[in-house]
């Protein structure tokens, strides 16, 4: 149990960071909010509404 | 849905007790929908010829945690376009006391007594709201990892290191979740939708996806003869359909064990991180139309979130096209799992064999919440027309309302799946190589099938009408 929360903790909290400041990750992140997309939908329900 | 060891507490129940469950849920769900439309109203337009608008006064008040890149403190706070932001702490206490309340009619039929209850349930809402903190961490959630994957890894590590605390168990109960969820699912799903691309998208998306579907079932059974029929139908729709909303739906309706949902989803949302990136390369790199990549984009890539990113890579009108065409895709699950649970009414018995049955044990055996579902469905699609409603209050009920509550359901769900599961169950799943098989072939058959329909239908039939609606 604790291997997990130490494991859970360092990757939401230090590699997934990280990552998001690699120059190709922060454009893509850059690309889906400009266009206002949520990748993570699972139904069209979720999706934001396009111009 | 069932445990692989047949613990289920609901099963233990005789058939009786669960079919009152089955009613008492779809009650449940038709009343929340119904309180849910009185906040929203149509404000007359103001110019002649203008659009009503339609008014959410319950906008904002179920919670949804934002995004967050390096700071998770940040997914409590409201991102307005304009203003300061606001502290979601409002928000989730009433989303607990709005969910709580639904519950506790099912509590109460369970006979859990309400301190069982009140902490059971404040637990497991603690532990959907750390899945929605992982799920939202902005790298998590652009290659469309949804939180239902890890509110079952959070109810996965707990049950296989400590164990269920004894204090939670009795809320432990993600089938009666699940029903309550999709009941209310069923108002998302809007028949309306299904005209957005005329004669094109329908092909597109309800022609080739249940012929995936079925064929794909069929070379399970026969040809890779996977034991369970209901792993394989779970992972042909949600292969074929759309994702884990499909595999939530068809699970419950033909009553899979909660490790072959949990292995259909796991699979499908590995597969969709892939193909979100491969696909619009391959559409740039041959030199595909973009429209005719983008309905094929739209009516392979399982999860919605996926199409709407893949989509937007190959311009707006492309983004327009796959979103549009896995919407109309998104509205076939409401058939498919009513045709799943009628098929399964028909053939499977619990104890596995398949006599044939008359009408009365079809309808004896026939998962009730599923009435409520398409009920919901054809209440949404098609009641707000006859009355003389905007069509768009139910579309905004739905949408910004009940949508939400559905959310936390799912994740409250798959919580509970993961507290009630054995990893060594699990793994057995992972560790054959037959399940896995289906799944790839299906999709290279979905994907060759989309191709030539969404080449035939986007880009030689009707190529200038689809540009004409895009023009618009």
């Amino acid at each position: 149990m604790l291997g997990m929360i130490v494991a859970i903790v360092t990757i939401w909290m230090v590699v997934l960071p990280a990552a998001a400041k690699l120059p190709t990750v922060q454009n893509h992140l850059e690309f889906l909010e400009s266009h206002r997309i949520n990748a993570a939908a699972m139904f069209y329900t979720e999706l934001e509404p396009r111009d | 849905m069932q445990s692989a060891s047949g613990t289920d507490p609901s099963l233990a129940k005789p058939i009786s007790k669960r079919l009152h469950e089955d009613w008492l849920v779809v009650g449940i769900g038709a009343i929340a929908l119904l309180v849910a439309t009185f906040f929203v109203s149509a404000k007359p337009a103001n110019a002649v010829g203008g659009k009503p608008e339609i008014v959410n006064t319950a906008k904002g008040t179920i919670a949804k945690l934002e995004s967050w890149k390096d700071a998770p403190g940040k997914a409590f706070f409201t991102k307005p376009k304009k203003g300061e932001p606001q502290f979601l702490g409002g928000a989730l206490l009433i989303t607990f006391a709005v969910i709580g309340t639904l519950l506790m009619p099912v509590a109460y039929a369970r006979g859990i007594s309400p301190g069982s209850f009140m902490v059971g349930y404040l637990v497991l809402f603690l532990l959907a709201i750390f899945a929605f903190l992982m799920s939202t961490q902005e790298v998590v959630k652009q290659y469309n990892f949804e939180y239902v994957l890890w509110a079952l890894l959070l109810g996965l590590t707990i049950s296989n290191t400590i164990g269920t605390p004894d204090f939670l168990k009795p809320m432990v109960i993600g089938d009666t979740f699940i029903k309550l969820g999709l009941v209310l699912f069923g108002a998302e799903v809007l028949f309306g939708k299904l005209v957005a691309l005329g004669v094109p998208g329908v092909f597109t998306s309800w022609v080739v996806t249940p012929i995936v579907l079925i064929t794909t079932y069929w070379f399970g059974q026969r040809i890779l003869k996977i034991e369970s029929p209901s792993l394989n139908m779970v992972i042909s729709a949600d292969m074929s359909v759309c994702g884990v909303s499909a595999a939530i739906a068809t699970g419950a309706a033909c009553r899979a064990k909660r490790e072959e949902v949990s292995y259909a989803i796991g699979v499908s949302l590995l597969f969709t991180a892939v193909m979100m990136i491969v696909q619009p390369y391959i559409v740039l790199k041959t030199g595909m139309d973009p429209i005719v990549g983008a309905a094929w984009i739209g009516g392979t890539i399982d999860s919605t979130g996926a199409v709407a990113a893949a989509g937007a890579v190959l311009g707006d009108d492309a983004a327009t096209v796959a979103n549009t065409v896995k919407m109309i895709q998104n509205v076939l699950i409401g058939v498919i799992a009513f045709g799943v649970a009628t098929y399964w009414s028909t053939r499977y018995r619990e104890s596995g064999d398949t006599n044939s049955v008359g009408i009365s044990e079809i309808w004896t055996r026939f998962p009730k919440f599923v009435i409520g579902f398409i009920g919901a469905s054809l209440a949404f699609s098609f009641l707000p027309s006859w009355i003389g409603w905007d069509s768009n209050i139910a579309e905004v009920v739905s949408k910004e309302i009940t949508s939400q509550v559905r959310i936390w359901l799912f994740c409250l769900a798959f919580v509970a799946f993961g507290l009630e599961t054995n990893f060594r169950e699990l793994w057995k799943y992972l560790c054959v190589g037959k399940p896995l098989l289906l799944y790839i072939i299906g999709q290279a058959w979905s994907m060759i099938l989309s191709l030539a329909m969404a080449t035939l239908m986007f880009g030689v039939l009707y190529a200038d009408k689809v540009k004409s609606i895009l023009a618009k």
